[in-house]
């Protein structure tokens, strides 16, 4: 639907190609394990953490959608085994989902006390990083990034820019300069998905702005955007509903371009791969019809 | 009268002349109706603490915050409204000593938050789950009532302003132009 005259930026995630123009290479689904409500007990139920993530392969070779697991990673104690259990199941790059900033620094010494810092897309650099996660960043520095372009005082899709590019009025910089000065290679940016009423259209609309003027992989995760409606929530037909709903909200940053999906848990990969197959065909017809772009040899476009 | 508890959210309301609300983070318990001015769960360490803030200010009755159920992970919501209530904000929004990961409060007023932590005293209770010890906590607070604070105080959002778009030449967004083929480039510098 939509062409960038800016230059695009892709990168190669040993074999996932990421970013570009809308249209050339599919867009990469990145589906999240050990969130506090998929297990009773996670670490005792890894056969079933490895068959999702099997699952979600499965996916990713019929569809030629390709996708990262995300893991989930809430506390310290959690760090050795989620990161060994990573590396024993997961060829090649990984997402890791760190809310906070004291865990983040812990599992940054243990990626390079057993050289995995080159697998791993760190989830996020966002605003509550810390000096203290700075150095360590510095010293050990993980391959990719993602870079949270939420801004709680100016939540518009200015505000969110902002972040990135020179931090607002929060941050000392921006956490794109930053992750530069990081020596971070792989730039992901999120535009952060935020609740109805406060203003979750503007990490939508901030998906062209931000590949306009960053040309860099964008994406988001708006289906934290559903799971935080408080209708939905209490709709007697939700059960029915809510994975339709959680999906299809993915197609609309896509449509804008978006590069990666953030798509929640799991274990929705049996729906989320395939819709976004379906997807991707509508857009790489589009884009080959007018913008004349070579859609690439792996795509749903030419394999379904 | 100004309006009870004006900004939505996910919470159940009780009798308005309780001086207790109930934060009940992670959980979802359930209280005597009678006894507890407002309760319900609380998620995010910026924006639901900001709706907890804002609600609590509008009912001077409240001057008890009961903080209890199982932390939320990651965002240590719990912690960082006990910080709040502590030592306040940040020129910048940044709730002070929150553990939180992205602690801010940047939709109501410092005169706003600054009359919030005057209005209550917190409880701590984090990470406490048992129904009977959280009820003990509620009659603590019922029998050391100190009565109203005085008006309810009408805690507005800080609403930033947009250029009217109706009247505006872009579509999407004003740093974007979008020709008639979908090739979106920047807009040039009027």
């Amino acid at each position: 639907m939509f062409s960038y005259t800016q230059e695009q930026r892709t990168y190669d995630l040993e074999g996932i190609k990421l970013g570009g123009q809308p249209g050339v290479y599919p867009t990469l689904m990145v589906g999240t394990i050990f969130y506090k409500d998929q297990f009773e007990d996670p670490k005792k139920e890894q056969e079933k953490a490895v068959d999702l993530i099997l699952e979600q392969d499965e996916l990713s070779k019929k569809t030629s959608i390709p996708s990262l697991v995300d893991i989930f990673i809430y506390e310290k104690e959690e760090i050795e085994w989620k990161i060994d259990f990573a590396l024993d199941h997961i060829e090649g790059f990984f997402s890791l989902d760190m809310p906070e900033s004291e865990v983040r620094i812990e599992v940054i010494k243990h990626l390079e006390e057993i050289d995995a810092l080159d697998k791993v897309i760190y989830n996020s650099l966002n605003l509550g990083i810390t000096k203290e996660e700075i150095e360590e960043l510095k010293e050990n520095t993980p391959k990719g990034a993602i870079l949270l372009g939420y801004n709680p005082q100016k939540n518009n899709t200015q505000g969110r820019a902002d972040i990135i590019k020179d931090g607002g009025a929060l941050m000392d910089e921006g956490l794109l300069p930053l992750a530069k000065d990081i020596g971070v290679e792989y730039f992901l940016l999120d535009t952060a998905a935020t609740p109805f009423g406060e203003k979750a259209c503007e990490s939508l609309r901030a998906v062209p702005v931000f590949k306009n003027e960053f040309g860099l992989p964008t994406g988001c995760s708006l289906h934290n955007t559903v799971e935080s409606w408080k209708w939905l929530n209490e709709y007697e037909g939700k059960d029915k509903i809510f994975k339709t709903l959680d999906t299809s909200i993915d197609n609309l940053p896509v449509l804008l371009g978006a590069d990666f999906i953030y798509y929640g848990p799991i274990e929705n990969s049996s729906l989320a791969l395939p819709n976004m197959a379906m997807v991707n065909k509508l857009i790489a017809e589009g884009a080959e019809d007018y913008f004349g772009v070579e859609v690439s040899e792996k795509h749903p476009h030419r394999s379904i | 009268m100004s309006e009870l508890y004006p900004w939505p959210g996910n919470y159940k309301i009780g009798n308005h002349e309780s001086p207790v609300a109930v934060v009940t983070l992670s959980d979802d318990f359930d209280f005597d109706p009678e006894k507890v001015a407002i309760w319900g769960p609380m998620k995010t360490e910026n924006l639901g603490i900001e709706k907890v803030v804002a609600n609590v200010l509008s009912n001077p009755n409240i001057r008890f915050i009961i903080v209890c159920g199982e932390e939320i992970r990651g965002h240590r919501s719990g912690q960082t409204i006990m910080a709040l209530i502590e030592n306040g904000v940040e020129k910048n929004g940044r709730i002070k000593g929150s553990e939180g990961a992205v602690p801010y409060i940047e939709n109501i007023s410092i005169e706003a938050v600054e009359r919030f932590r005057d209005q209550v005293d917190v409880v701590n209770l984090l990470g406490e789950t048992s129904k009977k010890k959280i009820s003990e906590a509620v009659e603590r607070c019922l029998n050391k009532d100190p009565g109203s604070f005085g008006e309810p105080y009408t805690a507005l959002k800080i609403e930033m302003k947009e250029e009217n778009v109706l009247e505006a030449d872009f579509a999407l967004h004003s740093s974007l132009k979008i020709s008639p083929w979908g090739e979106i480039s920047s807009m040039e510098e009027k």
